[in-house]
């Protein structure tokens, strides 16, 4: 099965736009997580902080 | 609802402490020893289990997986017990993850110096071991989510997200490097072959880095920082981009590793363009850990804790800066194979790891054993001990990195290289080796100073074992998202998913590297004058594992002008296709051996191993004269081959059938040759011929001399080579 899945792998047409795949992919990652975070209450935000201080 | 009541576990956190001091100073001693070496070469002169070779992946696994592994563990127990207000799961895999590790760890000590390695490096330990590890690991992670699973706080805090992501990642990476096919129990050969190897090699080697020297440590740096600051994170958002960012890019980052190599050329930009991306995160946690401190800045003048901390985030932001700009081409084409690596490694090593671990030390031994600090001046002592260390190591290797990297590029106007001598550029920085070793010492007596002051507190203090505490059970919730509940809170509470995510998560860049692995194939062009080896060079390559000289030789010319008139040819994907493990190594302390067959005769290479001065006068490197003596073990010969076979290599029956006919008669042959010098035949014909003495062609010399007179000739024997490639 590694067999054809290598024979299959290595045709793949223009699989030289991976770079630019990735980059894309990590960018969209990103941003996405730095308008999620933004959408944090602070209040919720205060809470999690203070964790460590509750034991 | 009543307050409950339940006991954090105190007594593991010290086991691993207590192991963590204990195993450091050993793993720094080995590590002094070494950097000793570099000076006076044959320091263990004919001891064989104290040669360079078998000690440096002594040092490297002691400083990695005895030294930080211990602490990771001391730490994620402590942190983890009091940020989910709960007794570990089970003391039972509390137990097994502790003696198991030490049993690891004590393994390793014995195998190593016997020269029982895969020569992979940081995964040298052989399949037996490798087993017991994932075992254990395995232990770690389900005593872990059990304890998340009994939690009595709601969310998880960021810390834990990290040890999540370690526990899931590094379990991924040990299991597929370590794959391979044993010949007996304490040998086996990598089930990939050259560039495959390599790639699945450093895509370990990368994230072993990233999973086990640093994510654990961005939680413990998330836990105890605060908690020594007496003020929370500075941002809490902050954080967790950090931590999605951090293992969403790191693991695409390996390829950097194998710059200039015959990976295809597309995974070597991913790699660069990855791992500079990775610069964000880093600093994005680094930022965060330094600002934590702001407003306690004068407690940091006081406080040797904080003092640890500052130094160790510093130096991760360093580290996380320079290893990007490492992986850029232009300046990777000097840095690779140098000190600069070196110097890079300890960065990271000395000053994130190493005083992140004492700065815990600090803060944890007197918790533990309720009551402070024996001395503080001790403690202070040893930080300012500690930071000249670093110093006087990292610097020197930055400037002997770049003087030798420059001089083994340097050419005359008639185009031959001005040090054409590889010698000559490492006597040239053996001042910058003394520097080293006096950095390393002093970094070694700031630990055992440490191990003092440490000892005295816990003598004064008292045992706590089982720490009593109370906390309100956790409401029952649903297990969907309730009305007004965002993603990522409901996540937080939910340890599996978000497990599952994050194994998600760092599987995307995991694949990514993958299936240019799997892809590589297709993309090695064959050479039809590459053959297997034959036994005798088989056994011989063994030897070269065993003896660990891929420490400190290459078996990779890069395509530069430089390496090429030094070294010959530059190496083709096509000649590693037998190579089960690849030996391209990732330090040239010795010149690259890729093309060193046939380049001097049989006797020098008898000479050189028996007195490396004699051949090459100056030359750093220790002496085997062992190699001259022992037998060689071909017990196992013929079941090599077969594994071999089985692995793809193409014997043909009667090639293994024949295996030890063919072995006798190529040690005969080279054993004629050796001695037609006079010198030496003088000294063998007055051996004593007693029960012990061993025939020349039988010695494992012959073995040795057979492979590194075969590494690189079959290129060389091609008459066009470039031709014969399709």
């Amino acid at each position: 099965m590694l067999q054809h899945t290598k024979e299959y792998l290595a045709t793949i047409e223009g699989v030289g736009a991976y770079p630019l795949f990735s980059l894309l992919l990590f960018t969209g990652f990103f941003a996405g997580l730095i308008w999620w975070t933004l959408t944090f209450k602070k209040t919720k935000i205060q809470k999690l902080k203070n964790i460590p201080f509750e034991d | 609802m009543e307050l409950e009541r339940y006991y954090y576990d105190n007594k593991i956190v010290r086991n691993f402490l207590y192991a963590t001091i204990i195993w450091g100073v050993v793993g720094m001693l080995v590590g002094v020893l070494l950097a000793v070496m570099f000076l006076f070469p044959n320091l263990t002169y004919g001891v064989e289990w104290l040669s360079f070779g078998r000690l440096r992946p002594l040092h490297t696994n002691a400083v990695i997986f005895a030294f930080i592994g211990n602490a990771l563990f001391g730490g994620v127990y402590y942190s983890l017990q009091r940020l989910l207000k709960t007794r570990l799961y089970s003391n039972a895999l509390s137990k097994i993850n502790f003696w198991g590790w030490q049993l690891i760890i004590v393994a390793a000590a014995i195998t190593l110096p016997l020269g029982l390695t895969s020569s992979k490096e940081y995964a040298e330990l052989e399949w037996p071991i490798d087993i017991a590890i994932a075992l254990v690991w395995v232990a770690f992670g389900v005593n872990m989510i059990g304890t998340i699973m009994r939690r009595r706080v709601r969310s998880l805090y960021v810390a834990i997200w990290f040890y999540i992501a370690t526990f899931v990642t590094v379990a991924v990476l040990h299991i597929f490097n370590s794959l391979a096919f044993p010949v007996s129990w304490f040998k086996s050969y990598s089930v990939y072959a050259g560039v495959q190897d390599a790639l699945v090699q450093w895509w370990y080697g990368h994230n072993a880095v990233a999973f086990f020297l640093t994510t654990p440590f961005l939680g413990l740096m998330y836990y105890f920082v605060p908690k020594a600051a007496g003020r929370p994170i500075y941002s809490y958002r902050l954080s967790i981009v950090h931590f999605w960012s951090l293992i969403f890019i790191y693991i695409w980052a390996g390829p950097h590793h194998l710059l200039y190599s015959a990976l295809p050329g597309w995974a070597q930009s991913l790699g660069v363009a990855f791992s500079i991306m990775l610069i964000a995160p880093s600093w994005g946690g680094m930022i965060n850990g330094l600002l934590t401190l702001r407003g306690v800045w004068d407690k940091v003048v006081s406080n040797p804790v904080l003092k640890f901390m500052v130094v160790a985030i510093t130096g991760y932001g360093m580290a996380t800066l320079e290893g990007p700009l490492m992986s850029l081409k232009n300046i990777n084409a000097i840095a690779h194979f140098s000190d600069w690596v070196i110097g890079h490694v300890h960065i990271g090593a000395l000053a994130w790891n190493g005083f992140l671990t004492f700065a815990m030390l600090y803060w944890l031994v007197p918790k533990l054993v309720k009551t402070n600090i024996y001395s503080t001046k001790l403690a202070n002592t040893h930080f300012w001990i500690g930071t000249l260390g670093i110093i006087l190591y990292a610097i020197p290797m930055y400037v002997s990195g770049f003087t030798q990297a420059s001089m083994w590029k340097q050419f005359n106007p008639d185009g031959t290289l001005v040090y054409g001598n590889f010698l000559e550029t490492v006597t040239q920085i053996i001042p910058m080796y003394w520097m080293r070793a006096i950095g390393g010492t002093l970094y070694l007596v700031g630990a055992l100073i440490m191990g003092y002051n440490l000892y005295k507190t816990i003598r004064k203090g008292q045992s706590v074992e089982d720490e009593e505490a109370t906390a309100m059970p956790l409401q029952k919730v649903s297990s969907k998202r309730v009305a007004g509940e965002k993603y990522h809170p409901w996540l937080e509470r939910r340890p599996v998913r978000l497990t599952l995510l994050a194994t998600l998560v760092i599987l995307i860049g995991g694949v990514v590297q993958i299936i240019p692995t799997l892809m590589v194939k297709s993309n090695i062009p064959t050479i039809s004058a590459v053959n297997p080896y034959t036994p005798l060079e088989l056994e011989g390559r063994d030897i070269y594992i065993r003896e660990g000289c891929v420490s400190c030789h290459s078996q990779m010319i890069r395509p530069f002008r430089s390496e090429v008139v030094r070294y010959g040819d530059y190496s083709r994907a096509g000649e590693f296709v037998y190579d089960h493990p690849f030996l391209w190594g990732s330090k040239r302390t010795g010149p690259d051996l890729l093309r060193i067959g046939g380049k001097y005769g049989d006797s020098w290479h008898l000479n050189h191993m028996y007195d490396p001065q004699s051949t090459s006068p100056g030359s750093i490197m220790p002496a085997y004269p062992w190699l001259l003596f022992n037998k060689l073990d071909t017990e196992q010969t013929l079941k090599k081959m077969k594994v071999m076979v089985d692995l793809g290599v193409p014997y043909s029956e009667d090639e293994v059938s024949n295996g030890l006919i063919n072995l006798d008669k190529q040690a005969q042959e080279i054993a004629t040759r050796l001695l037609e010098d006079p010198q030496f035949a003088a000294s063998y014909n007055t051996e004593d011929r007693n029960a012990d003495f061993v025939p020349l062609k039988d010695r494992e010399i012959v073995a040795l001399i057979a492979y590194m007179q075969r590494l690189g000739t079959d290129l060389s024997n091609a008459l066009k080579p470039e031709q014969n490639e399709n």
